[in-house]
């Protein structure tokens, strides 16, 4: 059995792209590389996360503390191979605990993964120029708050779980998916760009590390959900058509094929 | 790729299976790419070069911790400095808790000792990876002591006599509060200086090639009192020449808050070209056993 682990902060979208990438599978769009080539046993926990994506509504979080494996029996049309693949779906808590040198849940994961997939979603801000009058009134007669996780970089965070991921779990290949492409896309025209531009030291470890690293844009809510019936409705037509989530390949074009990671990580 | 790769192992603290119980523990030394608390430790530090080191000295409130953020707030906003890629370091945690240190010194009136001590923690190497597309990698290794460990180091003389870094250093950076030479605060400060470079004399602490340059911080404190500044810096560093008997580099002046300061920028990448020359001139060093020969 192939086994890929979905890694990232808290909202990094793995839930989200799981979610959507589970009803692609039962409903392939025409040339996608990968299908299921039969049912899992149990839905159930599958169904947690194609509902709210169907139904336009934030996913609610993963329960930290847990392991929600997924196994999925999938077959590739080209050839017709057919492999089971794990996905563990794992609250980014239990990931951003590893930074604080906690990493029971990951390693209490039973096998080492061929593969990581890593989203990311939030990216530095200018931490030092900030301060200078954007942030919320404080009381400057107090004693200061303590160093916490929350006043990491989120770039930084991201490089320290990669590093410990791959001493606790030696995968073989790796992903990184940049989520929420569709905000993004007018101002990178590729996500190799958008990650050498705002998170440049983030870039440099990869390349230097992982220089066969897979590098894509995806959004998996194919946009952001809000009130407007029109825009609820065009979703909606764009998931009966198969062309609401996408992804952006690290050339910048785009494809509505979910599957083409974990093709990647897993055959190629 | 593979050896890359296999740099990543071992070169952070790992983590543990164990939580932290209690909220010191959360939030001291708890975290992993914590700064690395003792000299010896960079022996096991993983790298093809032998590594630049660079000692930070300076009294509480001269502006190391400043400069350090200001150097990593650089690389982590360019990913390169020169032709040098940053890509990586053992101590990521240890810069960010000095960047939030930084941070909070600016916006709050009074941090006590201790919760500056706590922030900051007591670990005090700091590492920095390049990659150079013809000279390769190179480690730059920075020692940023409290400056409460420099008062005790000018009162005690057998804590200098631990300082097993300070002794290897292959640059020695002494911090200058320009403040306080236009403010009378020369004399104070050259007291200080000399009572601790006389016990790093007593004890041995310069190598006889290391690099002296005095780093006058705070420079925008002297405006309006250039004349002063002028002369009480000259007086200074005379003095300075005198006790030491080593000779000076080219004495720097930043403001080392600035974000993007140039001179910051242009002292941090003479600090990693040195690693370069250094290792050029250093041919017969066994590749993987140099630190082995060099801190016992």
């Amino acid at each position: 059995m192939a086994k890929c682990l979905i890694a990232g902060l808290p909202a990094a979208g793995k839930s989200t792209y799981i979610g959507a990438l589970a009803y692609m599978l039962q409903r392939p769009i025409a040339g996608q590389m990968l299908t299921l080539s039969e049912n899992p046993e149990d839905l159930s926990y599958l169904n947690k996360l194609i509902d709210p994506w169907l139904s336009l509504q934030k996913m609610e979080r993963t329960t930290r503390g847990y392991v929600n494996n997924i196994d999925l029996n999938l077959v590739r049309l080209i050839d017709n191979k057919s492999f089971t693949v794990s996905l563990p779906d794992i609250a980014g808590e239990d990931y951003e605990s590893i930074v604080r040198m906690n990493s029971d849940v990951i390693t209490g994961w039973t096998d080492k993964p061929d593969a990581l997939l890593l989203f990311v979603n939030e990216w530095p801000k200018d931490f030092l120029k900030e301060q200078i009058g954007e942030t919320e009134p404080i009381d400057k007669t107090k004693e200061p708050p303590l160093f916490t996780l929350k006043d990491m970089s989120p770039e930084v965070q991201n490089i320290l779980i990669l590093k410990e991921l791959y001493n606790i779990l030696t995968w073989k290949k790796l992903a990184i998916g940049l989520s929420s492409w569709d905000k993004y896309h007018e101002d990178y025209i590729s996500p190799v760009s958008m990650l050498s531009e705002r998170a440049p030291f983030l870039y440099n470890f990869i390349m230097h590390y992982f220089p066969n690293t897979y590098i894509f844009g995806v959004s998996a809510q194919g946009d952001e959900y809000d009130n407007d019936e029109n825009t609820q409705n065009k979703l909606i037509e764009r998931t009966e058509s198969g062309t609401r989530a996408y992804i952006v390949d690290k050339d910048g074009n785009k494809c509505h094929d979910l599957t083409i990671p974990l093709n990647f990580l897993i055959f190629d | 790729m593979s050896e890359k790769i296999d740099l990543i192992k071992g070169t952070i603290q790992n983590s543990s299976s164990s939580s932290p119980n209690d909220i010191d523990a959360y939030n001291i030394g708890s975290f992993i790419g914590e700064a690395l608390d003792n000299d010896e430790k960079i022996n096991s530090l993983i790298s093809m070069t032998k590594p630049e080191i660079t000692v930070l000295v300076g009294f509480v409130g001269f502006g190391k911790t400043s400069f350090i953020a200001s150097c990593y707030h650089m690389l982590l906003t360019d990913g390169n400095i020169g032709d040098y890629m940053f890509y990586d370091s053992d101590t990521l945690t240890g810069f960010e808790r000095r960047v939030y240190l930084r941070r909070i010194s600016q916006e709050y009136d009074e941090i006590t000792p201790q919760t500056r001590r706590t922030i900051r923690g007591e670990p005090h190497l700091l590492t920095l990876r390049f990659s150079h597309p013809k000279h390769g990698d190179k480690v730059v290794v920075i020692s940023d002591h409290s400056g409460e460990d420099y008062d005790d180091y000018r009162n005690k003389k057998a804590n200098l006599e631990k300082d097993v870094l300070l002794r290897n250093a292959d640059r020695i950076l002494f911090f200058v509060d320009c403040g306080k030479l236009v403010n009378n605060g020369r004399l104070n400060m050259q007291n200080q200086y000399s009572q601790l470079i006389q016990n790093m004399h007593e004890t041995s602490s310069f190598r006889d090639s290391v690099k002296i340059q005095f780093l006058f911080n705070k420079l925008d404190l002297t405006e309006g009192k250039e004349e002063k500044y002028k002369l009480e810096k000259q007086r200074f560093l005379d003095t300075m020449n005198d006790i030491l008997h080593i000779p000076i580099g080219d004495s720097v002046e930043v403001i080392s808050n600035q974000v993007e300061s140039e001179t910051v920028k242009k002292l941090l990448l003479d600090i990693i070209d040195n690693t370069r020359m250094n290792i050029q001139g250093e041919n017969d060093f066994s590749k993987l056993d140099w630190v082995k020969s060099m801190l016992k």
